[in-house]
């Protein structure tokens, strides 16, 4: 029955697809340049949040090691973060007259302005971070169907592979109205996951001390001058609100939501609480499991533990199945597509051509290679005892903090505005602090050979990373706009 | 056998000539499509021992730890469950200490010829079984004593034992329902991306307006 019922509805909602762009066909000239009736955008924005990576990497990390204020901290960045884009969004497109050329392509257009070398940088660094971000959603299902639905190591593999072709022909087939579509489907479907395993296991472990277990434990973010008291809770807010910004900064993603967002003229009170209340409900989700799941915090995560026995209900099963699955093509959908989508709009300032088809054919390959080369790598690489000993498929989102704590601070330095930066720039600041991010994590906790809990410690080096990066864009600001869009405008 | 081989490389320089042909565009749309999804999913098919993770392999093994007596008494007791399906496979299960004796689902008149005709035996080398056993149509359980290694011999080649672990069913049919989906997107793959056979003339691919035009 499980298999059935996986089956025949991923059937439908491909098939969904299909036949729905069948009536309404991507652009053949710009096939990204979709901005009208995409649907429920607001149920889609928080489907970076609700990835595989942050609910079962980082973020569940943080929320059973840290407790309630990192977990509010986490929350209240993601929604300043949401409030930041949309502000960033509103002003990079505030010059444009033309209603009709207030578009996302045109946000897109606008961020990789200024000098050529530090747009093509900007635009690499985050194309590359989306691909290693879809890579890691890979290597986390895999570990999470073998741990929760008890599949075997080759099983997982060929699960994962065939369910990202699956994600990679919905957005073939149509793009971002495919996205969004099945974005409010995986929503459901993510939720209904969320309440089954949810009750499950606060009806299970209810028993257990659950208000000691909202409070940070020993051990984790701890700074000597602040010992136990409420400054430390601050801290961990404030570390893990620049998490939760940070990750929304560097996601061109949601940037897209965001902007459908702003498209729908919603009331200003009415688009508030949607940003509120989508920016907060993945870690209403996580609350449950950071209550219920207890951790050996001196071994090895063992996430199966407590997930195992609910799983003998067929119907648990089934939905916890399914929101795995749904989780994972909202996120590696949403960063395929959005790494794609930089690509088109780096090639459009150099090329200038009308009609893209084939460069969007080109870019979605050469994307879905590389994801693929870089998942086998890092099974090879972080997932292989016999060869290497190593056997920790968190590894690379571990190591791909670094990276969107880099581009998060450009873009808080710059304010979202690169040109403000003078050229040949900016690969000097993502080299500075990739390399100096890499050179931390080789010796830090977060480089363990199997999945530890102590790998949330390497957070506020992933901050302190972001504001060193920012602070040495803005020395390199010093001394003047080169390349001010205003000028370039003649204004 | 060579002309077999002949006849692959015929038509894939055929394939390859046909896909020169094309447009610009066109060529994009065919690799995008199906060539660079076929050919991410035919290389975990083939490599990742793909089709028969799902579609039935020749057998399943399960290790046996413990003896539980009707008083309630448990004790530390090694063996091998071995599952094998009525398929054309040969087994050898190295068991250290070996087993004295087998226990099969087979009835004893089947059980007598398959041993008497080299089917089935347990050596010093340990478990062995070729199938399918003669007179059976069904998957036959066998249970010996002994402690299963990390390696057995499957059709003349050394393999890991984690490969042939009996797996849930149900997760198996969750793996299996996936597949199918992939194979059903690369089928739709297959038809948006192919080129018209009638070339520029009523093109019912998706994307309508200038098919042709790069």
């Amino acid at each position: 029955m499980p298999g059935l019922v996986v089956a025949a509805l991923l059937s439908l909602s491909l098939l969904l697809v299909h036949f729905s762009l069948r009536a309404k066909p991507m652009p053949p000239d710009r096939p990204l340049d979709v901005d009208d009736d995409l649907p429920l955008p607001e149920l889609a924005q928080s489907s970076t949040v609700f990835s595989l990576t942050a609910l079962f990497g980082a973020y569940f990390g943080v929320a059973v090691a840290l407790g309630l204020p990192a977990l509010t901290g986490l929350a209240c960045g993601t929604v300043l973060g949401l409030f930041l884009v949309r502000y960033w969004i509103d002003r990079t497109l505030a010059s444009v007259n033309k209603p009709e050329e207030k578009k996302f392509e045109t946000f897109l257009s606008r961020i990789l302005e200024g000098d050529e070398r530090n747009a093509t940088v900007y635009a690499f660094m985050i194309s590359a971070a989306q691909c290693i971000y879809a890579a890691c959603e890979l290597l986390i299902l895999r570990e999470l169907t073998k741990v929760a639905l008890g599949l075997s190591s080759e099983q997982a593999t060929l699960l994962a592979i065939a369910v990202g072709i699956i994600g990679y022909f919905y957005v073939l087939l149509g793009g971002y109205m495919a996205l969004f579509r099945t974005d409010v489907v995986q929503l459901a479907l993510v939720s209904m996951m969320a309440v089954a395993s949810g009750v499950v296991l606060l009806v299970r472990y209810s028993s257990v001390g659950w208000a000691s277990k909202l409070l940070p434990r020993p051990g984790f973010w701890e700074l000597p001058l602040l010992g136990s008291s409420r400054w430390l809770y601050l801290y961990h807010f404030v570390i893990a609100a620049v998490m939760g910004l940070g990750l929304l900064l560097a996601s061109p993603d949601t940037w897209k939501r965001v902007f459908q967002v702003g498209k729908r003229k919603l009331g200003p009170r009415r688009s508030m609480l949607t940003l509120v209340g989508v920016g907060t409900l993945p870690y209403v989700v996580l609350l449950p499991f950071a209550i219920a799941i207890s951790l050996n915090v001196d071994g090895p995560v063992n996430q199966g533990a407590r997930l195992s026995p609910m799983l003998y209900d067929s119907y648990v099963f089934v939905a916890v199945a399914l929101g795995i699955i749904a989780s994972f093509l909202s996120a590696f959908n949403g960063a395929l597509l959005a790494s794609v989508h930089i690509q088109l709009i780096l090639r459009r300032k150099k090329l200038s051509e009308r009609l893209e088809e084939a460069a969007f054919y080109w870019r979605m390959v050469t994307v879905l290679l590389s994801i693929y080369i870089l998942f086998i790598g890092a099974l090879v690489v972080f997932n292989n005892p016999s060869r290497f000993e190593y056997r920790n498929p968190w590894l690379l989102s571990n190591m791909l903090m670094g990276l969107y704590a880099t581009i998060g601070g450009v873009q808080i330095a710059t304010r979202g505005d690169i040109s403000r930066l003078p050229g040949n720039r900016l690969q000097w600041i993502f080299a500075l602090g990739v390399v100096g991010w890499l050179l931390y994590f080789f010796t830090s906790p977060g480089f363990s050979k199997v999945p530890k809990i102590h790998s949330v410690n390497t957070v506020p080096a992933g901050v302190g990373v972001c504001l060193a990066t920012a602070l040495l864009s803005k020395l390199f600001m010093l001394g003047g706009r080169k390349y001010d869009r205003r000028r370039s405008n003649g204004g | 056998m060579i002309g077999d081989v002949q006849t692959a490389v015929d038509f894939f320089q055929r394939f390859a000539d046909k896909l020169r042909r094309l447009s610009p565009t066109q060529k994009a749309k065919s690799v995008a499509y199906y060539l660079a999804p076929g050919l991410i999913l035919g290389v975990a098919i083939i490599f990742g021992g793909g089709l028969s993770v799902d579609f039935g392999r020749g057998a399943a093994i399960s290790e046996l730890k413990t003896e539980i007596t009707g008083a309630g008494g448990v004790t530390s007791r090694r063996g091998v469950v071995l599952i094998a399906e009525p398929v054309e496979s040969e087994y050898q299960i190295p068991l250290a200490p070996n087993g004295s004796r087998i226990w099969s689902s087979l009835d004893e008149e089947l059980a007598d010829y398959n041993v008497k005709r080299g089917r089935l035996a347990l050596d010093a080398r340990g478990l062995y079984g070729k199938t399918p056993f003669i007179g059976v149509d069904s998957p036959v359980t066998l249970v010996v004593e002994g402690n299963l290694g990390g390696e057995i011999n499957i059709a003349g080649s050394a393999e890991s034992v984690e490969r042939w672990r009996l797996s849930s069913r149900q997760s198996g049919s969750v793996v299996s329902g996936v597949i199918i989906n992939c194979f059903l997107a690369l089928g739709i793959g297959v038809a948006t991306g192919s080129p018209p056979v009638g070339g520029d003339k009523d093109n019912a691919s998706q994307v309508g307006a200038e098919p042709d035009k790069d």
